[in-house]
């Protein structure tokens, strides 16, 4: 929107860099920093956690120019189906959403296991846990409990100063540093995982409606992505120096590190800045997410079951759906121990995300030239084809890939999920766009009939 | 949404708003699920002039609509005059709008949610 105007509880540059910094910040990051451990030692791998960041702020770039376009929270779906086929902008998108699914699913998994380790509790409890942080925060959406925004400023702030408070000590104090990886490393993979922990700050571009000056929204992405690139730099540092492999397989390796440095109190320390950052995990995903199922649903792409409201204008079946299938989920990753799995799953969704942007970056730049860009990718059609070929390269690898082994696993779980989402967009939508232009229509005609009426009426 | 618009006049956008507010006022559920709303909306037609308008709602209660800009608001709709007024009919939702573009909004994405409830409750009796 290119008028300014003042609003009544605005964003601040402050308030969304904290939005952008936290949604990145999930408790599945420390897994990704433990398993970019498997591929570049400790003392270098600060190197695979820069060099994510710098590609990183290609994507930066690719999101400033589409929001600036398309400046609502509506933007995916808008700038998509601008640049493609409404259908297959439907489908890529659906297919999105599971990553927010996983990352709920793990983190809760996460936490569990987490809490379960510092308790000396049993795996079988760690579900116990997981079970319990899961309806928790479903009853707390369905009761329209959200975090207000300081609350979430100073969430994130101590995430990201503890943990790096931990990371420092750990850096300056550590024993012996554990052998670097077995067999070589693999500076892709590595350089994947890093750009995995910078993954879902973009999602701040659906504040994009709250700011007041347009650029608010870059400049907040630029400054997550520095805070995200300091802190996380840090302590994969430290984990490289102070967890050996065997920690590192284990799913509170945080816990690990702050462990070895600081004792008992410092691994409790941990566990909270692992609950904080589920805190904007759970309030962040699960507010997207349903809102969004809503939205689309009351678009006519969904089944309307999924817009009904409770008494607190909470839409009460994405929600549950939403919890039941993030707790499913969890419960077989717990199971299992599939959670670098769910990492490769959720690092080949953002990467494909990444590379549709630029993709329709590269569309629009043809075919709306003379829509207003406040925000413009330096190099234009030339670089956003070449972010499209990187990203759409990496999410592949990403897809065939399982902590150190090749696997077309998650390759096949995308290929299923996105079939399913593809049989239902041509075969179940056209039938919902039937009936939902059937009504309008009719409903037209008997407003124009209404008003033609009125027209003829005398004035008196 | 037409592909060819056609222009609604200040006067009859101002007579949707103020039909829709008379709605929600008489919807239960609405006053209700909504209780505890508040939000100042500037709603202004970008095809045409004078077409602006301020609708308060106040825990809930929508209030008389006001003509013109007042006050700061919570949020803002913009959009053509045609797709604004059906949704004041009840013809279209705002969800629905929003989404495809055909509004434009400034506030928080809360705001917006809770209009088109409010759109839903007086329209599909939800």
């Amino acid at each position: 929107m290119s008028e300014q105007q003042t609003l009544n509880r605005a964003l601040s540059l402050g308030g969304a860099s904290a939005i952008s910094t936290g949604l990145a910040f999930a408790a599945i990051n420390f897994l990704g920093m433990a398993q970019l451990l498997d591929y570049i030692s400790g003392p270098m791998s600060w190197i695979a956690v820069l060099a994510g960041g710098l590609l990183i702020l290609g994507v930066r770039a690719v999101f400033s120019e589409l929001n600036g376009m398309y400046p609502t929270a509506a933007g995916i779906r808008l700038w998509m189906s601008q640049a493609m086929n409404d259908r297959l902008a439907l489908i890529i998108t659906l297919t999105y959403m599971t990553a927010i699914v996983l990352v709920i699913a793990a983190d809760a998994f996460i936490i569990g296991e987490a809490i379960a380790y510092a308790f000396g509790n049993g795996h079988l409890i760690a579900i116990v846990y997981v079970a319990i942080l899961l309806v928790l925060a479903t009853w707390m959406n369905l009761r329209g409990i959200k975090l207000a925004g300081v609350a979430e400023q100073i969430v994130t702030t101590i995430v990201v100063v503890v943990t790096m408070g931990v990371g420092v000590i750990a850096i300056f104090h550590h024993g012996e540093a554990p052998p670097g990886p077995v067999g070589g490393g693999s500076p892709i993979q590595a350089l994947i995982l890093g750009i995995f922990l910078y993954t879902a700050f973009e999602w701040v571009t659906t504040n994009a409606e709250e700011v007041v000056k347009p650029k608010i929204i870059p400049k907040a992405m630029l400054i997550a992505i520095i805070v995200l690139a300091v802190s996380q730099t840090i302590f994969t540092v430290a984990m490289g120096l102070t967890v050996d492999a065997a920690g590192r397989a284990t799913a509170y390796p945080q816990l690990l590190v702050a462990q070895q440095v600081m004792g008992h109190t410092g691994m409790l320390v941990m566990l909270g800045v692992t609950a904080l950052t589920a805190v904007n995990t759970f309030n962040g995903g699960f507010v997207t997410l349903s809102r969004f199922v809503y939205a689309v649903a009351r678009e006519g792409k969904l089944p309307r079951s999924l817009t009904r409201l409770n008494d607190r204008a909470v839409p009460v079946v994405p929600v549950w759906i939403l919890g039941i299938s993030s707790l499913i989920l969890a419960v077989v990753v717990a199971i299992t121990g599939s959670w670098v799995m769910v990492v490769s799953l959720c690092a080949a969704l953002e990467m494909m995300i990444y590379a549709t942007a630029a993709f329709v970056v590269w569309r629009l730049r043809r075919k709306q030239a003379d829509v207003e860009r406040p925000f413009r990718l330096l190099g234009g059609r030339p670089v956003a084809i070449a972010f499209m070929v990187v990203f759409g390269v990496l999410a592949l690898i990403s897809s065939v890939t399982v902590g150190k082994d090749t696997s077309a696993a998650p390759l096949i779980l995308l290929a299923i999920l996105t079939g399913l989402v593809t049989l239902y967009v041509f075969t179940y939508v056209p039938r919902l766009e039937r009936r939902d232009a059937e009504e309008l229509a009719a409903r037209r005609a008997a407003r124009a009939q209404a008003r033609a009426a009125k027209a003829q009426e005398p004035t008196t | 949404m037409s592909d060819e618009k056609e222009t609604i006049s200040a006067a009859e956008l101002e007579q949707a708003l103020k039909d829709y507010v008379e709605k929600a006022n008489a919807s239960p559920r609405a006053r209700k699920t909504l209780a505890t709303w508040s939000c100042r909306l500037h709603i202004a037609a970008v095809d045409v002039e004078d077409a602006a308008f301020t609708y308060v709602v106040e825990q809930g209660a929508s209030q008389p609509v006001i003509l013109g800009l007042e006050g700061v608001p919570d949020l803002v709709v913009r959009g053509h005059s045609f797709d604004l007024a059906e949704i004041f009919w009840g013809d279209a939702n705002p969800v629905s709008n929003y989404m495809q573009g055909a509004i434009k909004t400034q506030g928080r994405a809360d705001d917006v949610m809770r209009l088109d409830a409010m759109a839903m409750f007086i329209f599909l009796g939800q």
